[in-house]
């Protein structure tokens, strides 16, 4: 795929096969390449069961590739590395650690001190809205607000890149909507590189610079839609004829690869 | 961000509603249960006295009262106190080296699946048959004196140990592995900031069903074989016919292992503080 200038991440035929029950080999993905730029926000979308997450976890390098590569400013990773950050679909909060405890863990497990964790962890939940919520477990909190806190925990370590693997899915559509205008303000401001994971297709288009979309078994990416809405954007371009058309691109194309 | 505050508002009235059930079922709990507890308690020892009297004379139910005198003279008699000490030494010394053994070999076995496939059967086996045809043989490889009776202690609760620690390791969210390993947690980091919180519950529950289980032990091994403390008092009054006594020795070691029972309770309530 020809993105040109300059490439953050790029992933350069990726193969990957799970042995199935049956004893045969699934092919999960097959010659999977893509690149992204700086700052760019980019959507993975596609059927379930497309591999579109585990191409995520290969991205972050906690499932090596069977084929291909993946590299980060051209260096071929081999493992999870501090300059990415993952937020999860289930969220993966510690249930016995507090909201603040939580966030501050990337910090505890790289050995960062306790005055500086507690700070950089107090910072990135105000950032997230969830300032007085510091001494609160997980289990008291509403799945949004839980995800908050996964997102807090991917931001606390200044990332240059955040892997999110469907970070919306577990939550209802008001709350959803909400974390995704949330999301959106705080990547204008802070301008990541994001690789997102959704099978929302409104999601994909209101977030995205560019939406890459997978074909189901073996998953492979398909189509590639440039979303050329202005930026900054808000709710209210959801409104404009130029969205509709854009999630009506990206629906026909998934509307294929339903047809038995 | 007004997201927050939008969230709570729609979950507000379900809260309210919930917390007014809960005071109900709180004051429920801090006034009734008790109350019938003691009321139940009450019924019994009137039943207990009120039969002891019409059977008076006979050796298998003295009446209350006679038991509590009994048990007031048990605990003036230094002799008492001594045995007492024989059989608590057992008890905790063998309930230490279940936890020193325990924990560890079920972290291990939870963790690494090939040791918990062969360890398995062992468990099991441990775990079915009735550990009393034990103590004869720890008598005769360890003789009579305490290490038997710690053998008897360990063998009665480490199984139950071993399994339940195992299962809680097992039980660790793989998601949360995935997390910590995402944000470049090392294999020991790993284990202590995730697998071993997680298996806490689990770690919890078996040092209170092996504590159970050690204080079964602790009176089995003075019972069957070697006759000291608590146990031999107990030998010593069946065979005199001596009920009253006996009775009161009886409550002492059940008395042990309600306290045992409720410390570990309170164990275990700690390590899931945080549900």
């Amino acid at each position: 795929m020809a993105v040109n200038g300059e490439v953050v991440i790029q992933a350069v035929g990726i193969g990957k096969r799970f042995r199935a029950v049956t004893g045969d080999d699934l092919i999960a993905l097959e010659g999977v390449s893509f690149a992204v730029r700086p700052n760019e926000f980019v959507s993975i979308i596609g059927p379930s069961g497309c591999g579109k997450t585990t191409l995520l976890r290969i991205l972050d390098g906690l499932v090596p590739p069977d084929e291909g590569e993946v590299r980060i400013r051209g260096q071929r990773i081999t493992g999870p590395g501090p300059d990415r950050a993952m937020v999860f679909q289930d969220f993966a909060l510690l249930p016995w650690a507090t909201v603040e405890d939580n966030v501050a863990f990337p910090l505890e497990i790289r050995g960062v001190p306790l005055q500086e964790r507690q700070r950089r962890a107090r910072e990135a939940i105000q950032l997230v809205g969830l300032a007085g919520f510091e001494a609160y477990y997980p289990h008291s909190l509403s799945g949004g607000m839980q995800q908050r806190v996964g997102l807090a925990r991917a931001l606390v370590v200044d990332p240059e890149m955040l892997l999110m693997d469907e970070p919306f899915g577990a939550l209802d559509a008001q709350t959803r909507h909400l974390l995704q205008d949330e999301l959106l303000t705080l990547w204008q401001a802070h301008r990541k590189t994001v690789v997102l994971v959704t099978h929302d297709m409104e999601e994909a288009v209101y977030l995205s610079d560019r939406v890459l979309l997978m074909g189901p078994r073996p998953g492979r990416i398909a189509r590639e839609v440039e979303v050329p809405l202005p930026r900054p954007r808000d709710h209210t371009v959801r409104r404009t004829a130029q969205f509709a058309e854009l999630v009506e691109c990206v629906w026909d194309t998934l509307r294929a690869f339903a047809r038995p | 961000m007004n997201g927050i505050a939008a969230e709570q508002a729609a979950a507000e009235p379900i809260r309210t509603r919930r917390d007014a059930l809960k005071r109900i079922a709180f004051r429920r709990r801090a006034v009734l249960y008790p109350v019938a507890r003691a009321l139940s308690v009450l019924v019994l020892l009137l039943a207990w006295e009120g039969a002891g009297r019409r059977a008076a004379g006979s050796f298998t139910l003295p009446p209350v009262t006679a038991v509590a005198a009994a048990l007031a003279g048990q605990l003036a008699d230094p002799r008492f106190w001594s045995a007492a000490a024989v059989t608590l030494q057992a008890l905790f010394v063998g309930f230490a080296l279940t936890m020193a053994v325990g924990i560890p070999a079920g972290l291990i076995v939870g963790r690494v699946p090939v040791v918990g496939r062969l360890v398995n059967p062992y468990l099991q086996f441990l775990l079915a048959v009735p550990a009393s045809p034990l103590v004869p043989l720890f008598v005769i490889v360890f003789g009579i004196g305490l290490a038997a009776r710690v053998a008897t202690v360990v063998t009665f609760g480490v199984a139950i140990l071993i399994v339940n620690t195992a299962a809680g390791v097992r039980l660790t969210p793989p998601s949360l592995v995935q997390m910590a390993e995402s944000f470049g947690a090392a294999p020991v980091q790993v284990f202590r900031r995730v697998v071993l919180p997680a298996a806490l519950p689990g770690i919890a529950a078996g040092l209170r069903l092996a504590a159970g289980r050690a204080v079964v032990g602790m009176v089995v091994s003075e019972l069957i074989i070697i006759s000291v403390g608590l146990g031999r008092l107990i030998s010593q009054y069946s065979a005199t016919f001596d009920a009253a006594n006996l009775y009161a020795v009886v409550i002492v070691i059940l008395s042990i292992g309600v306290a045992v029972a409720r410390g570990m309770s309170e164990v275990e309530r700690r390590a899931v503080r945080w549900r």
